[in-house]
C-alpha cells in the first residue's frame, strides 16, 4: 500500500476552525479522516494538541499507527516541518477508553 | 446540562456546540470535560429544534437547568409544615421565609436550595443535622 503526496489531500474546514482550535479534514486513498486540535509551532516542529480523530466511514480504531504514520510524513513534506507531534486527549472509544495515549512524535 | 449517553463523538459535539452560540475553544473544553467525568454545563438555547437529535447522534444528552423561581410556599405546604417548623428542618431564617413567601425573591443559592428541598426533602433536613 504506497501512497505519494498527490493521493492525499489537506483541507482546512473553515466552519471549523476558531483560533486556536483547528479542524482539518484529511482525504487519502484508504478513507477520510477528520482531525481537530490545537496546533502550535516551535521551531520545525508543529505540535496539535488536544487532538481529537474520527473517521466517517470507519470506526475507531480503524486507522492505525502505520497510516496514521504515513500521513503525518506525507503532511510533514507538504507543510515543510521535520517534527510532528500528536498529543491526543482522553480516550472516548477503542482501546482503553478514558485513558490518555501517549503523544505521537514522526520525524522525517 | 450536557450528559454523557454512550460513545461521544468529540468533533461531531464541538461543532454543534459551537454552531449554538459557544466560543470553539470553549465547546472544545465543554465536550473534553463531559468525557471526562460524564457530565458538563453549556450554554445553548434550547429553542432549536435539531442540537438536541446532533447532540444525541454524538452521545450527548442536554437537560434544562431550572431557572423558574420555586414556589417556596407550595415546597412547605406539599410538605404539611408551617413556617416555623419549615424554617427549622431546613435551617432557614424564618423572617425569610415570610418574605419571600409575601413575593420577595430568594436569592440564585437559596432557589437551588429550594429546588433541592422540593426533590429530596429527607435528605436536605438530613444535610442539615449537626454532626
Amino acid at each position: 500500500m504506497r501512497w505519494t503526496a498527490d493521493q492525499l489531500s489537506f483541507e482546512f474546514l473553515s466552519d471549523a476552525t476558531d483560533d486556536p482550535v483547528v479542524t482539518i479534514e484529511i482525504r487519502f486513498p484508504a478513507g477520510t479522516l477528520l482531525i481537530m486540535g490545537e496546533p502550535e509551532e516551535q521551531g520545525r516542529t508543529l505540535i496539535l494538541r488536544g487532538v481529537h480523530i474520527h473517521s466517517e466511514e470507519n470506526g475507531a480504531n480503524s486507522f492505525g499507527l502505520v497510516i496514521l504514520r504515513k500521513i503525518a510524513k506525507l503532511a510533514m513534506e507538504r507543510f515543510d516541518y521535520d517534527k510532528i507531534e500528536i498529543h491526543g486527549t482522553r480516550r472516548t472509544t477503542g482501546a482503553g477508553p478514558g485513558r490518555f495515549p501517549k503523544p505521537l512524535r514522526f520525524t522525517r | 446540562m450536557a450528559r454523557k449517553i454512550g460513545d461521544v463523538k468529540a468533533i461531531d459535539a464541538t461543532l454543534a456546540l459551537a454552531e449554538n452560540g459557544m466560543k470553539m475553544l470553549a465547546a472544545k473544553r465543554a465536550v473534553e470535560e463531559l468525557i471526562d467525568i460524564g457530565e458538563t454545563a453549556v450554554d445553548v438555547p434550547l429553542a432549536n429544534a435539531e442540537l438536541s437529535p446532533r447532540l444525541a447522534r454524538a452521545g450527548i444528552e442536554l437537560h434544562r437547568v431550572a431557572s423558574d423561581v420555586p414556589n417556596i410556599k407550595a415546597i412547605r405546604e406539599a410538605l404539611g409544615l408551617t413556617q416555623e417548623r419549615f424554617a427549622v428542618r431546613y435551617n432557614l431564617n424564618l423572617r425569610s421565609i415570610q418574605n419571600w413567601e409575601q413575593g420577595r425573591e430568594p436569592d440564585e443559592a437559596v432557589q437551588s436550595y429550594l429546588r433541592v428541598i422540593a426533590r429530596f426533602p429527607e435528605q436536605a433536613a438530613e444535610a442539615q443535622e449537626g454532626e
